[in-house]
């Protein structure tokens, strides 16, 4: 029996992936009890990392795998039951952000990123240098209320890549996305968030 | 000869990722030659770990995270799912 609550973290599936998903999709408690224990914490930083309030965070953790349990007979385990996973959490987030209305319809950042450059595509009003202890901090302090402004499949993008720090390939098969919508969506949300802790006077040097 | 703008946005679409060593080097030469650049690429590194610090930073302690996986599981297999 390898319901083991005491086996450490995120060590399931590595080894034997076909069988884990043939457990998983008959819904065998232990394997599901395994997924659970090894990924909740990774569910949850990721929640949190997508700028939502701790409670939040744990409701969409909570339903990401109540989803996850409900759906278990479908897992066909061509993709990593991390995958898998996130896949679900991205999409409870971009659930809970349309319900609290706060996607905004629109996204300026294309423009806003020419305007820093002059026709021959030079920098017009370069970045400050960065002062990485200040700025470490400041940034900590600030990100959340700059990522509010970022639509879900960037922020799931930069949250995926920068937190979680998967390869492309896992990210554009939880996202649904091309290589290169990736790298959009990576340009845009970092864009986005360079732009919006400049404005908060975060610009890597202590003084403004 | 890249621009600054094409250096800014290789750099935040992580493109060098992939790319070739004729790219990896005419990136790198532009950072010798352009600070602005330089330090554009450093904010970006710095805001991706300042973002993850602060999902560690925020996740709650492992007894918080038990709990909740036990409300989890008691929610799917009832009382008598613990018939470990």
């Amino acid at each position: 029996m390898s319901g083991n609550t005491e086996a450490p973290r995120e060590d399931v599936g590595s080894a034997n992936q076909a069988e884990l998903a043939a457990r998983i999709r008959e819904s065998d408690p232990d394997a599901i009890r395994d997924v659970v224990h090894a990924y909740l914490p990774q569910i949850m930083r990721a929640a949190l990392g997508a700028g939502l309030d701790r409670p939040v965070a744990e409701d969409v953790t909570q339903s990401t795998f109540a989803t996850f349990i409900e759906s278990a007979h479908r897992f066909e385990g061509r993709s990593h039951v991390r995958t898998w996973l996130f896949g679900i959490l991205y999409k409870k987030i971009a659930e809970t952000r349309r319900r609290l209305k706060r996607d905004r319809e629109t996204d300026d950042i294309d423009e806003v990123f020419e305007q820093r450059f002059d026709k021959n595509g030079i920098w017009t009003k370069g970045p400050r240098p960065v002062d990485a202890v200040v700025f470490d901090k400041e940034i900590r302090q600030s990100i959340d209320d700059c990522l509010e402004e970022v639509p879900s499949k960037q922020k799931m993008a930069f949250v995926l890549r920068e937190i979680e720090q998967l390869d492309s390939e896992q990210i554009c098969n939880i996202l649904e996305v091309t290589r290169t919508n990736l790298g959009v969506l990576l340009h845009r949300v970092r864009n986005r968030l360079r732009e919006c802790l400049e404005q908060k006077g975060i610009e890597g040097t202590a003084s403004a | 000869m890249l621009s600054c703008r094409d250096v800014t946005r290789i750099v935040s679409s992580d493109e060098l990722e992939n790319a070739g060593a004729l790219l990896k080097f005419r990136v790198k030469l532009h950072f010798l030659l352009c600070v602005r650049c330089k330090r554009y690429a450093d904010q970006i590194r710095m805001i991706g770990i300042a973002a993850r610090e602060r999902a560690v930073m925020l996740l709650p302690e492992e007894e918080h995270l038990l709990r909740l996986e036990k409300s989890i599981l008691d929610d799917a297999f009832g009382a008598q799912g613990k018939q470990t």
